[in-house]
C-alpha cells in the first residue's frame, strides 16, 4: 500500500532536515513504547510495542537511511514479531518558502502475517491514526522553541 | 532435528497461582500457571473433557460452562478468575444416574450429530430455561446465537430446548441438576 | 413382523449416550503418560525465501525439548510428501514458503503453553518474493513461475475437458437464445467445530506407531504413511476416534500430522498436535474458488439445447484436492444437471497461486456444489430472458422418469429420478402460485420479494473400480460381521462417521437384513487394526458403498444361516424361505428358525462338514454411482434500507432413495441447508495483493448462527436406486449442493425487475444495498 502526504511546519528547512534524518529525534514522535539503538550514522535498530486492536506485542525493527542527498532522503525499515512482518520504504523531499518548510513524504508499506490478516479490518484505521499522531507530534516539537 | 537435553525442574514458565474452585459440586484445588485458561484447567488439570475448544476468538461457544448459573465462555476466562467460585460443566448435568431433561431432549429430538458443540449448547440452554421457562422459538435462537453448530442446522436443537422446557415445567417437575 | 430398528424407523442414536454426557472421545481428550505437545511456527508471508531459522532462543524456553526444521526432514527425505492428487506438498520448507500461514518449523514441549512460547521465540528471516493471488494474473505470460519443479513455463497445473466441443459450438450457434454468464464461487472454509489434530505414539519395543487422528479415511492414511515413511504397514495403527465434524476438511494429510509422528519417533514420547481455529482457517484445505463462464442455448419456446462451461480452478500452491485420480475437476461434469442436453462441453484449467492448497473440503461431493450452482443459476437466467416462469422452464425440460437409466452428454449414467415429482411437491408445499401472486402485488408497492428454485441432481457413491481410484486405491468399501452364540453381533466398516450416525444406521441395515434387533448389533469404525479396509467417509459415499457392503455381507450370512436352519428343522434348504425376518418352511409358518436360534446352532450344533461360526465380510465395488436429487424453493424478503436478505421460507424436497432412518436423514438435510446458506450469504475467504488472508478467524469468517438460519421445512419423495442392494442413494451433501442456487435465484428474482441478472456470492447486505442505491431504489 502506498501512502503519501504533505506536512507543512513553521521551522527552517535545515532544522526540519536535521530532525527527520535523526532517528533518535524522530522516534520521540512515536507514542508506542519503544527502544532505539544507533549502529552507525545510517543504521538503527530497536523494538516497539505496537499492534492493531487486541493483536499487540513487541516487534523488533531495523532501519537504514538509503539516500541522503538534501533536500531528498530515502529510508528503509523492516520489522517483525508476533507472526507478522512489515517493510516500509519512505522518501522525503523538503522545500522552504516564507519561513515554512514543506515536507512531501511517501511511504510504501507492506504488512504480512497476523496483524495484516486477523487485523485486516482495523489495519487501515490504525495506520491512519498513527500517521496523524506522528506528524502532530513532529509539528509540536518543531514549532516549539 | 535439534533435541534438547532433559532439563530438570524448569518445566514451566511461572508465575503460578493456587486455584480453589468447585466444579459440579466437588472442590478442586491446584497450583497452575497464572495464565492458565479456565477451559484448560477444566479439561487438563481436572480431567473433565466434556467442555470443548472450537475457536480462539471467543466466537463459537463450545467451551460454555455455567459460572454460578451464568453461561460463560471458559476459553476467555483465566482459572484464577474463578478462584473461590463454583462452576457447572456438562458432566454435572446428570444427577443420581438420571439424565437432565435437556440431555434427554437432545437425544429425543436428534439435537446433535458430531456432538462437539453439544455440551456448550446444552449449558447455554439450561441457563436460558432457568431464566425463561417458556421461551419462544425466536428467544431460543437468540439465546443460542453464541453457540455455533456446523452439523445440525439448529432446527432440532430448538426442538430439543422446547422439549426440555415442556418436560421441566410439567407438574412432575423433571427437575434440574 | 418388523424388526426393532429396521430400515425406515427413526431409531434414536446410540452415539448420543456418550455425547450428551460429555464422554465423547475426541482426539484432544486423549492424555497419555509423558505426552508432549507440538506447535507450529507459521509464515507471515505468502511467498518468500527463507534466509535463516534461528532456534537458539526457542531451545532455551522452559519446557521446550525440540525444534524441527525443513533441513531435519530433508535428511530423512520427508521435507516433501505426495498429495492425494499425485502432486507434492511441503511438510516443512527448505528453501521457500508458498502461502501465508504455511508451516515453517515445529516446536515440541512439555505443555501446550510452553510449545506456544517456543513458537514465539523462533526467529525466522525471510526475503519476500512477488506474490500471485489472482489465478488470471497467474496465467499471464509475465507471471512469476510458482512451481518450476512441476512446470517451468506456466502456473497451469492441468487442463481437463469432456464432451463434444465442436458439436456444442454448433448447437449454441443454432440456438434461438443463448445466455452467457460469469459466475465466481469464492473460496470458503468448512471450519467444523473441532479443528484437526493427532496424538502420535511410537513403541520402540514392538516398533509400532499408533496415531489417533482426526481423519475421515483412516486406512488410506495408514497406507500413505507406510509408503512415505518406510514403516511397515502392519506396524502402523491409525485410530480415528470420535470426530467433531469432517465435511471433507479431515481428509487431507496436513503437515502437522507428519510433524507429530516425526517428533514421536525422535523423542520416544507420545506427541499431541491440535491446531488453533485460526491455523485451521488459514492453512487447512479450502473449497470452491472456481471462476466459471457458462453458456446455455435454447429454442425460443424454452427447449434446452446446449451447455458450454469453461472454468479456471484456483488450487493454491499445490493440487492437494482429494479427487478421484482421473477427475482433477471432480464430478463437475454433472453440470448438465436434471436436464437432457444433447450437446454439452466442459473444460477446466487448474492454476497455482500463493495460497493454501485444497479445493474440495466443504461437503461438496467432489465439485458437485459448483456444478449444481452453475446449472441452476443459468437455467434461471435463461428463464428470465425468455420471459418464462422458472418452474415452467424446468418442468418443460426435466429428464422424464421413463428415460432412466439416463446417459448424459458428459458420460454419466443416472440411475433413477423423478425430477418433476419433487418440484411439484415443493411447489405445493410452499403454494408457489400464491407466492407469485403475492410477489406481483408487492412489486406494485415497491416491496422486494423473491422466489428461487433449485432442482438439482447429485452424484455420489464413488465409485466403480473401472473408473475410480484415489492414489491408485480403488474406491470400494467394506463390512465385516460376526454373530455371537447368543445372537448378538459386532460389525466393522471401512468408513468413518463424523456425526452421520453410522453406529445407528448401519445397525439398522443389518437389523433388517438379519432379522435382529438393532440393540443387539454393535457397529465399530475407525481402527485400522480391526476394521476391514475402506476408503472412508466423504462425498456422501458411506450409504451407497459401505451400506451396500453391509447388505451383501448380511446376505452371505443368511446363505449360511439357511443351511443351518435346514439342518435344525431337518428339511432341505430349498424348502425354506426368508419371510418375516426368519427362515420358514414354505407353507408351514409355525416351523421357523430365527437368526438368534441359528446363531446358537452355529457354535453348538452345526452339521458335519460345515465350519462353525457365523460371520461374513464383503468388499463392495459399486456398479455405478447413485444420483440423489431434489427441488428446493426459497422465499426472500429484502430490506430496501439495509440490503439485508431475510429468508422467509425454505422448502426442501429431497429424494435419496430408500431412507434408513428418517430422523437422521432430516438432520443431514438441515445441516446441509445451513452449509448452503453460509456461502450464499455469509462466508468468503479473500486475500489482498500481498497474499494476506483477510480475516482468518471466526471474528471475520461468519458461520451461520441460530439467528441467521431459518426454520427449514423438509419433505421427501422416494425413488430407489435400481442398482443398490437396498435402493439407498446417500444424502449427506445433497442440501449443501442444492441450496445456494435456490437462495441466489430468490435474491436475483427479487431484483430482476431492476435489470439484475446475477450477483456473485456471498450476497452480503453491502452488495445488495449498492445495487439498490445505483438503481435509485433506496
Amino acid at each position: 500500500m502506498r501512502y503519501e502526504g504533505t506536512f507543512t511546519v513553521r521551522t527552517p528547512q535545515e532544522r526540519a532536515w536535521a530532525f527527520f534524518l535523526d532517528p533518535k529525534q524522530l522516534s520521540t514522535c512515536i507514542d508506542d513504547p519503544h527502544t532505539i539503538e544507533v549502529i552507525d550514522q545510517d543504521r538503527f535498530k530497536g523494538t516497539v510495542k505496537a499492534g492493531v486492536g487486541f493483536i499487540r506485542g513487541t516487534f523488533t525493527w531495523n532501519a537504514t537511511i538509503k539516500d541522503r542527498s538534501p533536500p531528498h532522503a530515502e529510508i528503509a525499515m523492516h520489522g517483525s514479531g508476533m507472526g507478522s512482518a512489515f517493510d516500509i520504504v519512505s522518501s522525503l523531499d523538503l522545500t522552504e518558502a516564507n519561513g515554512l518548510t514543506t515536507v512531501r513524504w511517501t511511504a510504501d508499506v507492506q504488512m504480512s502475517g497476523t496483524v495484516a490478516s486477523m487485523g485486516a479490518r482495523l489495519l487501515q484505521g490504525t495506520i491512519d491514526k498513527k500517521t496523524n499522531r506522528f506528524f502532530e507530534n513532529a509539528r509540536k516539537l518543531l514549532e516549539s522553541g | 532435528m535439534a533435541l534438547a537435553e532433559a532439563r530438570a525442574g524448569e518445566e514451566e514458565m511461572g508465575p503460578f497461582s493456587r486455584v480453589h474452585v468447585t466444579i459440579n459440586g466437588k472442590a478442586y484445588d491446584a497450583e497452575v500457571e497464572t495464565r492458565t485458561l479456565l477451559v484448560h484447567f477444566i479439561r487438563e488439570t481436572v480431567g473433565l473433557t466434556g467442555t470443548h475448544i472450537g475457536c480462539d476468538t471467543t466466537n463459537c461457544g463450545a467451551c460454555t460452562v455455567l459460572l454460578e448459573g451464568k453461561p460463560v465462555k471458559s476459553c476467555t476466562i483465566l482459572a484464577v478468575q474463578v478462584d473461590g467460585r463454583s462452576i457447572q460443566t456438562v458432566e454435572g448435568l446428570e444427577s443420581g444416574g438420571k439424565l437432565h431433561p435437556i440431555q434427554e431432549a437432545f437425544i429425543e429430538e436428534h439435537g446433535l450429530q458430531c456432538g462437539f458443540c453439544t455440551p456448550g449448547m446444552m449449558m447455554t440452554s439450561v441457563a436460558l430455561l432457568e431464566k425463561n421457562p417458556h421461551p419462544t422459538e425466536a428467544q431460543i435462537r437468540r439465546a443460542i446465537s453464541g453457540n455455533l453448530c456446523r452439523c445440525t442446522g439448529y432446527v432440532n436443537i430448538v426442538k430439543a430446548v422446547e422439549h426440555a422446557a415442556k418436560t421441566m415445567s410439567a407438574p412432575s417437575g423433571g427437575g434440574k441438576a | 413382523m418388523t424388526v426393532h430398528g429396521g430400515i425406515g424407523q427413526s431409531v434414536k442414536r446410540k452415539e448420543d449416550a456418550r455425547f450428551v454426557r460429555g464422554q465423547g472421545n475426541y482426539v484432544d481428550d486423549l492424555k497419555l503418560p509423558g505426552m508432549l505437545y507440538l506447535d507450529i511456527v507459521r509464515s507471515p508471508y505468502a511467498h518468500a525465501l527463507i534466509r535463516y531459522i534461528n532456534i537458539e532462543k526457542a531451545m532455551k524456553v522452559p519446557g521446550v525439548l525440540a525444534v524441527i526444521r525443513g533441513k531435519d526432514l530433508e535428511a530423512a527425505n520427508l521435507a516433501w510428501m505426495p498429495t492425494l492428487m499425485s502432486d507434492r506438498q511441503m511438510v516443512l520448507p527448505v528453501e521457500k514458503v508458498m502461502y501465508q500461514a504455511q508451516e515453517v518449523a515445529a516446536v515440541v514441549a512439555t505443555s501446550r503453553y510452553a510449545a506456544a512460547d517456543g513458537v514465539a521465540a523462533v526467529e525466522v528471516e525471510y526475503e519476500p518474493l512477488p506474490v500471485v493471488v489472482d489465478p488470471m494474473k497467474a496465467l499471464a505470460p509475465d507471471a512469476p513461475i510458482l512451481r518450476p519443479d512441476k512446470n517451468e513455463k506456466s502456473n497451469k497445473i492441468w487442463h481437463w475437458e469432456v464432451g463434444d466441443r465442436k458439436g456444442t459450438e454448433k448447437a449454441l450457434e443454432a440456438s434461438d437464445v443463448v445466455v452467457k454468464e460469469k459466475l465466481y464461487i469464492p473460496r470458503i472454509h468448512v471450519s467444523s467445530i473441532e479443528t484437526c489434530g493427532c496424538v502420535a505414539q511410537f513403541d520402540s519395543t514392538s516398533g509400532k506407531l499408533t496415531i489417533w487422528m482426526t481423519t475421515q479415511a483412516p486406512h488410506a492414511i495408514r497406507t500413505v504413511f507406510a509408503l512415505v515413511s518406510g514403516l511397515p504397514e502392519h506396524k502402523i495403527r491409525v485410530i480415528s476416534p470420535d470426530i467433531g465434524g469432517g465435511f471433507g476438511g479431515k481428509v487431507p494429510v496436513y503437515p502437522g500430522y507428519v510433524l507429530a509422528v516425526v517428533a514421536a519417533l525422535k523423542t520416544g514420547k507420545p506427541v499431541k498436535w491440535i491446531e488453533d481455529r485460526s491455523e485451521n482457517i488459514q492453512a487447512d484445505s479450502f473449497a470452491r474458488d472456481y471462476h466459471i463462464e457458462a453458456e446455455i442455448g435454447a429454442t425460443k419456446d424454452g427447449k434446452l439445447k446446449a451447455l458450454r462451461v469453461k472454468t479456471i480452478a484456483d488450487h493454491g500452491y499445490t493440487d492437494a484436492a482429494a479427487n478421484p485420480s482421473k477427475f482433477p475437476a471432480g464430478l463437475f461434469h454433472i453440470v448438465t444437471g436434471s436436464y437432457p442436453f444433447e450437446q454439452a462441453f466442459v473444460e477446466v484449467d487448474g492454476v497455482y497461486t500463493n495460497k493454501p492448497p485444497g479445493g474440495i473440503a466443504y461437503r461438496c461431493s467432489f465439485r458437485v456444489t459448483e456444478a449444481a450452482f452453475t446449472i441452476e443459476r443459468v437455467v434461471d437466467i435463461l428463464a428470465k430472458k425468455l420471459g418464462m416462469d422458472p418452474a415452467d422452464l424446468r418442468m418443460k425440460n426435466f429428464i422424464p422418469p421413463e428415460a432412466f437409466p439416463y446417459k448424459s452428454a458428459l458420460g454419466w449414467t443416472y440411475d433413477s429420478g423423478n425430477y418433476g415429482g419433487a418440484l411439484r411437491k415443493a411447489m405445493d408445499m410452499i403454494d408457489y402460485e400464491g407466492l407469485r401472486r403475492e410477489q406481483g402485488e408487492k412489486r406494485k408497492r415497491g416491496e422486494l420479494m423473491g422466489i428461487g428454485i433449485s432442482s438439482f441432481t447429485e452424484i455420489v457413491g464413488a465409485g466403480p473400480s473401472h473408473t475410480f481410484d484415489i492414489l491408485g486405491l480403488k474406491m470400494f468399501d467394506s463390512c465385516e460381521i460376526r454373530i455371537h452364540p447368543t445372537g448378538k453381533a459386532i460389525a466393522r466398516f471401512g468408513t468413518k462417521s463424523q456425526g452421520q450416525g453410522h453406529e445407528t444406521t448401519y445397525g439398522q441395515i443389518l437389523a433388517e437384513e438379519l432379522g435382529m434387533s438393532v440393540e443387539d448389533i454393535t457397529v465399530e469404525e475407525g481402527d485400522t487394526d480391526t476394521a476391514p479396509y475402506g476408503l472412508g467417509t466423504y462425498a456422501s459415499r458411506s450409504t451407497p458403498v459401505a451400506g451396500a457392503a453391509a447388505a451383501v455381507a448380511a446376505r452371505k450370512i443368511r446363505a449360511k444361516a439357511k443351511l443351518l436352519a435346514a439342518h435344525l428343522l431337518e428339511v432341505s434348504p430349498d424348502d425354506l424361505e426368508w419371510k418375516e425376518h426368519k427362515f420358514q418352511v414354505k407353507g408351514v409358518p409355525g416351523k421357523a428358525k430365527t437368526m438368534q436360534e441359528i446363531a446358537f446352532a452355529a457354535y453348538t450344533n452345526h452339521p458335519q462338514g460345515m465350519e462353525a461360526g457365523l460371520e461374513a465380510t464383503a468388499y463392495y465395488d459399486p456398479p455405478n454411482l447413485t444420483f440423489p436429487f431434489g427441488s428446493y424453493i426459497c422465499v426472500v424478503d429484502i430490506d430496501k434500507e439495509t440490503g439485508e436478505v431475510k429468508i422467509r421460507r425454505f422448502v426442501a424436497v429431497d429424494d435419496c432413495g430408500t431412507i434408513i432412518n428418517p430422523m437422521i436423514v432430516e438432520g443431514q438435510i438441515h445441516g446441509g441447508l445451513t452449509m448452503g446458506l453460509a456461502p450464499a450469504l455469509l462466508e468468503e475467504i479473500q486475500y489482498d495483493e500481498q497474499g494476506n488472508i483477510q480475516g482468518g478467524s471466526f471474528m471475520d469468517y461468519l458461520l451461520p448462527t441460530a439467528v441467521e438460519t431459518p426454520h427449514w421445512e423438509t419433505a421427501k419423495t422416494t425413488t430407489p436406486s435400481p442398482h443398490h442392494p437396498i435402493g439407498a442413494k446417500g444424502v449427506g451433501e445433497s442440501a449443501t449442493v442444492g441450496a445456494p442456487a435456490a437462495i441466489v435465484n430468490a435474491v436475483v428474482d427479487a431484483l430482476s425487475h431492476l435489470g439484475v441478472t446475477h450477483i456473485d456470492i456471498p450476497i452480503t447486505p453491502w452488495k445488495v444495498w449498492k445495487i439498490l442505491h445505483e438503481k435509485g431504489v433506496d
